[in-house]
Formats: structure tokens, C-alpha cells, sequence
């Protein structure tokens, strides 16, 4: 059954978007009237207006433009390709059970060691680019869709792929009618999971590997002291996530859940 | 596609806020397009030999390391005084596209040294 969700104009009736903004607008003005009271320098301590100013400056320069798009664009190859290798190797995995059970530690083991600490060695590997980035971001994702997609097959109850079988559904019928329908509310879990790890993860490998970015504005802005473009870049990447999550991923999950879960959404529940 | 189908996926606000996305995309390049046009003309590209010219690319303010690097891979950039740079041996196609950037404020041929 699908839950009605409160609507954009429903919540600007309930106030929820304006107390929100007035939220953010107090911070905005605490951060600004705290910048002469502190007495810092720029660099050290940029206000809001600085940031804003250095925003407007890097939009009309196209520097902005160029970094959000190279940022995104690595971000969805490395999401999209990160996803279909978990997603193919947690299918392949699971459905020998023994070959499962010798490679769950493996996985468990390799989910545990952040991606910053293979960053390093990638480099060696393939030197500074795009490889490196897209490495690493297909290493974030995959791992917490992989380990997903084994849990969510794992927990598809015997009885359902017995009562398949027993109409004579042939292995090819188990996997796509039961096992991937069934598993997909985890799988879509997973997926939400490493793209936020993605997204962590896109911002480091650029300070290290990259010429253009979010990423690279956040680190090349504390080297030449132009800490107002950090800040920049560090809000952009926010509303980046908080734009990708609320638009494609959170409805994304809801849908799935609404279509194959047996379980009711963690939002639903309250 | 039916009226009711229609309205139901713009309900949906990944489409609404896609398809938002890409007008906003597609008028700002039909918008470059014609900027690009005016600040390149037909005959200043006709004067390019054998399918690359000289440049003289004028910007709104003085360029930073990443205008540089933009610059230095469509062609060989010899100098940069105050707003302009001088760039030789950029292809067409490539002076084309730089004339679309909304931050170049003008380009022109220039005789190269």
C-alpha cells in the first residue's frame, strides 16, 4: 500500500519549510556577527559574506560550473559501476551456498578498510586521474551492495524457492521471480548506503587525484589560504547530497520497499 | 503516453526535477550556442589554416590556474597579459567550443609570433 507523503505546498503550509529557513538564516547571521567579535583573519576565519562573495566569484569565473559537473559525472560512473559489480557478484556469490560461507569473512574483512587507506596504493597502481577516483568509488559502493545483496538472498525464506522449484521453476526463474525481487529492498539499502560512502569517498580521492572537482577547490583552497573557497565547496558538496538523496535516492528506496518489502520503510515507522 | 500517465510521472519528483534539470541544461547550451556565434564569427573561423588558428581570448577578469590549464590543452598557450591570452594552433572545433564559455568575454584571430 502506498503512504501518502506530505507534499512541498503541505509543508509550506505547515511551516516546516519556513522554520527551516529561519533555522538556517540565524546560523547565517550568528556565523556572520561572530566573524568581527573573533577577529581573526580571512583565511583563518572567512564570514558568510566572504563565502558567499567567493561562491558568486568562482560561478562567474566557470570554475564552479566545471567543478560540480566533473564531480558528479565521476560520482554517477563510479555509483553505477560500483552498483552492477556488487550486485552481479552478490547474485553469483550467493547462489553457492559454500562458496558463500568461505567468502563471507573475505568480504567482511575488505567492507571494514575505508577506501582512503587503498587510495595510496591505487595511486602506485595507476597513478593520479580518473582510474584512481573511479577505483575507488566502485570499491565504497560495491562493498555495501554486495554484502546487502548476500544478506537480503540469505534471508528469502526456504519455502519460497522450494515452492517455485516444486511447480518446476527452472534455476533461471528462482533467481529472477524470487530471489532478486526479494532481495532488492536490501540490495536498495546497500546501494543508498555506499552512495553516501561514494560521495565521502569522490571528495578525498579528488583532494589526492585530481585537477578539478569539489574535491580538488576544498584542497586547493586551503593551500593558497583561500579558505572562502573551501567553505564553498564544502556547502556544495552538502546540498549536493542533501539534492541527490531527497530527489533520487530516499524516493527511490520508498518505492522499492512499497513494492517488493515485507518490511514497512524506517521513515513510515516514524 | 496518455494525459493521466503523463501527469502521474511528472508527480514523481526524480522526473519532475530531471527533466527541470534538463531544459535548464538544454536552454543554457542553445543560449552558449548563440553567444559562442557572436563572439566567433563564420568568417574569423574561415581564417583558419589547415583546420587551426591563432587566438587572442579576452575574459571578464585575469585568469586563474584553471583557465590556464583549459587554455593550454586546445592549444599552445605563449603569454597571458592582464584579461588576455594568446594561443596558437587551436583546432576549429576547439575555438568553437571555448567560444561558448559564458566566462570568455571575446575572442579574435590573432597573427601568432
Amino acid at each position: 500500500m502506498r503512504v501518502p507523503r506530505p507534499g512541498l505546498g503541505e509543508r509550506l503550509r505547515s511551516g516546516r519549510v519556513l522554520k527551516g529557513a529561519i533555522g538556517l538564516l540565524l546560523v547565517l547571521v550568528a556565523w556572520q556577527v561572530s566573524v568581527p567579535l573573533v577577529g581573526l583573519p580571512e583565511y583563518f576565519y572567512p564570514s558568510a559574506l566572504a563565502v558567499w562573495r567567493a561562491c558568486l566569484e568562482l560561478i562567474h569565473k566557470g570554475i564552479l560550473p566545471v567543478y560540480v559537473a566533473d564531480s558528479l559525472g565521476r560520482y554517477a560512473a563510479g555509483v553505477g559501476l560500483g552498483t552492477l559489480i556488487g550486485v552481479t557478484l552478490g547474485l553469483l556469490i550467493s547462489l553457492h551456498r559454500g562458496t558463500a560461507r568461505l567468502l563471507a569473512p573475505l568480504i567482511n574483512f575488505l567492507y571494514a578498510i575505508v577506501e582512503v587507506a587503498w587510495i595510496p596504493l591505487f595511486v602506485i597502481w595507476w597513478g593520479y586521474g580518473l582510474k584512481v577516483i573511479l577505483v575507488s568509488l566502485i570499491y565504497v559502493v560495491a562493498f555495501p551492495v554486495l554484502y546487502n545483496t548476500l544478506v537480503g538472498i540469505r534471508t528469502v525464506p526456504q519455502v519460497y524457492l522450494n515452492a517455485v522449484r516444486s511447480l518446476g521453476g527452472s534455476r533461471w526463474q528462482v533467481i529472477r521471480e524470487v530471489l532478486v525481487p526479494a532481495a532488492l529492498p536490501n540490495i536498495i539499502t546497500g546501494f543508498r548506503v555506499g552512495a553516501g560512502f561514494a560521495f565521502r569517498g569522490l571528495i578525498f580521492a579528488e583532494m589526492i587525484a585530481a585537477k578539478t572537482g569539489l574535491g580538488y577547490l576544498i584542497f586547493e583552497g586551503t593551500a593558497h589560504h583561500q579558505t572562502a573557497r573551501t567553505i564553498v565547496g564544502m556547502i556544495c558538496m552538502g546540498v549536493l547530497w542533501l539534492g541527490i538523496d531527497n530527489v533520487y535516492l530516499k524516493p527511490f528506496e520508498r518505492a522499492t520497499v512499497e513494492r517488493w518489502g515485507t518490511v514497512v520503510a524506517a521513515e513510515e515507522r516514524g | 503516453m496518455s494525459g493521466e500517465g503523463l501527469r502521474r510521472l511528472l508527480s514523481h519528483r526524480a522526473v519532475a526535477v530531471t527533466l527541470a534539470l534538463l531544459v535548464a541544461w538544454g536552454a543554457f547550451s542553445a543560449w552558449s550556442a548563440w553567444a559562442g556565434a557572436r563572439k566567433l564569427t563564420r568568417e574569423e573561423l574561415a581564417s583558419a589554416r589547415g583546420g587551426r588558428m591563432h587566438l587572442q581570448v579576452t575574459l571578464n577578469f585575469a585568469p586563474e590556474a584553471f583557465h590556464m590549464m583549459l587554455l593550454q590543452s586546445m592549444g599552445r598557450l605563449i603569454e597571458v597579459k592582464g584579461e588576455t591570452a594568446y594561443l596558437m594552433d587551436v583546432p576549429v572545433e576547439e575555438a568553437r567550443r571555448l567560444a561558448r564559455r559564458y566566462w570568455v568575454r571575446d575572442l579574435a584571430p590573432w597573427q601568432g609570433r
